[in-house]
């Protein structure tokens, strides 16, 4: 086995031994069985709140798990000097920077995958059916999980676990607010018509990896419309490890 | 490709300084280091805290970019890759994954080092042996203590069965019967023909098992050299040991030296030059005394080590 899936399986048994993990867990099977209490007790529909406070319960949770597991992945190993004996093997440090990457995403597409067969449980409960827009609601989630775990893992190579949460989520909000930003700012003075514009390029948009509306009114999803929101959060998901590995070959271990 | 005479390890005038703080204030961590470790020797690399030594190891292993200076393992730059899976290092206080065993740490290690998944396993079982962790090797690192870390740390760097091993401080934290045992290991590595490169404060340990030694101090090498010669070379002087004398005479003979002392009904003398030492015995046994040592009096490595560090006497 390569170095890269060496550490990726490392990685992965180290993020689901995690009390972070089951935590989180915890907190999102929660979210997903209020919402067929909340189903219960709302007047018609009850799949429909289902849908909408369950995905949005999966995504919540698979997007936390991302980010604060991924804040530290590199840190710590730096902080506790594990990673000095890892990189004295030979192991190059893109290879250990992937590995850890892909370590993370297994372990959150697993906590995907448990949330999705609460989230089936549930709708059948709540008297719903599960349909293609679901799933492609569901599945959609990885990429922004990609997207969220790969910017941790930029800020892991060089900041503090804390600051890099706070940093974090300021990004995940300005993510999900990305499209918004050009409308809200179109008669704003120039400056700040700049800062939206570049902002909207930069960063990336949550928008475009939201299919949950299309799941709760059972709207039908074109599968390039998927196959295209799916590519561009793996794309950029890539891009942020390229970064990731281009800061920790330049970093010194001291 | 490396030769027979190439050495294991060379550094030539490395120097290295981190720029530290908003103003970017400069820290010299080492200024002009230069050392060499042959095949299958030990190498004891000394210095106080800060001179530099692991500063030099994070260098030699790539971990940090050298400043200036030649640096090379095995015969290959250090930016060669070709060296790694032949080196085997340990870290000062190392921590590992505290979720996994040792046995699983080990393996992994090993497997990183490109052995297959059962030489692998059998290999961390056997190192684990080794180390004496052959009863806890099930057990999660969270429950090791910090010998058993140690020990665990120094089985890491075994595993893929490196030629060379660079260890940063590995007695550190160790009771005195764990210092004993990794002073036993070292030795063994080098009767495998191994080749042992430590940084250590503990001058008794460099003693007991280093062939050559390397004297850091404020980032720049004081002194390298084989520990006989560099012990054979300071002599202090000259000591007389002489027994078989009356208390009395003892005592008036004590009185007349500065350096003498009565222990056990013998006398020892100190004097620096050969010809005073000899008068001096020649007297005591003319006078009924028993000559038993007539030698010269060898400093001991601390002696060399604290003088170094203060006068800088021994820069080559």
């Amino acid at each position: 086995m390569n170095a890269t899936l060496l550490i990726a399986t490392n990685t992965l048994r180290q993020t689901i031994r995690q009390r972070l993990y089951l935590n989180i867990g915890v907190f999102g099977v929660g979210m997903i069985l209020l919402s067929m209490v909340v189903g219960q007790i709302t007047f018609g529909y009850p799949d429909r709140v289902v849908r909408s406070l369950g995905l949005s319960g999966c995504t919540l949770a698979v997007d936390l798990l991302a980010l604060l597991t991924a804040v530290s992945l590199i840190y710590e190993e730096i902080d506790k000097k594990t990673l000095f004996v890892v990189l004295t093997r030979p192991v190059d440090r893109w290879q250990y920077v992937a590995g850890r990457y892909l370590g993370l995403l297994l372990a959150v597409a697993l906590a995907l995958v448990g949330f999705a067969v609460v989230f089936l449980i549930t709708l059948r409960l709540a008297g719903g059916t599960l349909t293609s827009s679901d799933l492609v609601a569901l599945l959609a989630i990885l990429p922004e999980a990609a997207i969220l775990g790969g910017f941790g893992l930029v800020l892991s190579a060089f900041s503090t676990p804390t600051l890099s949460t706070g940093i974090g989520l300021g990004f995940w909000m300005a993510a999900a607010t990305t499209d918004d930003l050009v409308g809200l700012t179109a008669n704003a003075d120039l400056p700040l018509k700049l800062v939206a514009k570049a902002a909207y390029y930069v960063l990336p948009s949550f928008a475009r990896l939201d299919f949950r509306d299309a799941a709760v009114y059972q709207a039908s999803v074109a599968p390039a419309e998927v196959g295209y929101s799916l590519a561009y959060g793996m794309l950029y998901a890539v891009g942020l490890v390229a970064l990731a590995s281009v800061i920790l070959t330049r970093r010194e271990m001291v | 490709m490396m030769t027979s005479q190439e050495p294991m390890v060379r550094v030539r005038a490395f120097s290295k300084t981190f720029y530290v703080g908003l103003r970017r204030k400069p820290s010299y961590a080492a200024r002009d280091i230069s050392l060499e470790v042959q095949p299958g020797e030990i190498f004891g690399f000394l210095g106080p805290n800060g001179a530099g030594k692991t500063t030099t190891i994070k260098a030699l292993l790539g971990l940090i970019r050298p400043d200036q200076g030649e640096l090379s393992l095995l015969g290959h730059a250090i930016s060669d890759p070709a060296w790694r899976a032949r080196v085997g290092y340990m870290p000062e206080h190392p921590t590992f994954y505290d979720y996994l065993t040792g046995h699983e740490l080990v393996t992994w290690f090993a497997r990183l080092s490109g052995v297959n998944r059962i030489d692998a396993e059998k290999e961390a079982r056997a190192l684990l042996e080794r180390v004496g962790l052959s009863q806890a090797m099930n057990r999660r690192l969270r429950g090791y203590s910090k010998g058993m870390l140690q020990r665990t740390g120094l089985a890491t760097a075994l595993a893929g069965s490196p030629s060379l091993l660079i260890l940063d401080e590995p007695m550190t934290g160790l009771d005195p019967i764990g210092r004993r045992d990794i002073r036993e290991l070292i030795m063994s590595l080098k009767a495998e023909g191994k080749t042992v490169l430590y940084s250590t404060h503990i001058l008794s340990d460099v003693e007991m098992t280093c062939d050559r030694v390397g004297i850091i101090n404020k980032g720049a090498s004081v002194r390298t050299g084989r520990l006989d010669e560099i012990l054979g070379q300071t002599a202090r002087g000259y000591q007389v040991v002489v027994s078989g004398l009356g208390p009395e005479a003892l005592a008036r003979a004590a009185a007349e030296q500065a350096e003498a002392e009565v222990r056990e009904g013998k006398i020892e003398a100190l004097f620096t030059e050969r010809a005073a030492a000899w008068d001096f015995a020649s007297h005591l046994v003319a006078a009924g005394g028993v000559l038993e040592r007539f030698e010269p009096h060898r400093d001991t490595l601390e002696g060399i080590f604290m003088r170094s560090l203060a006068t800088g006497e021994y820069k080559e």
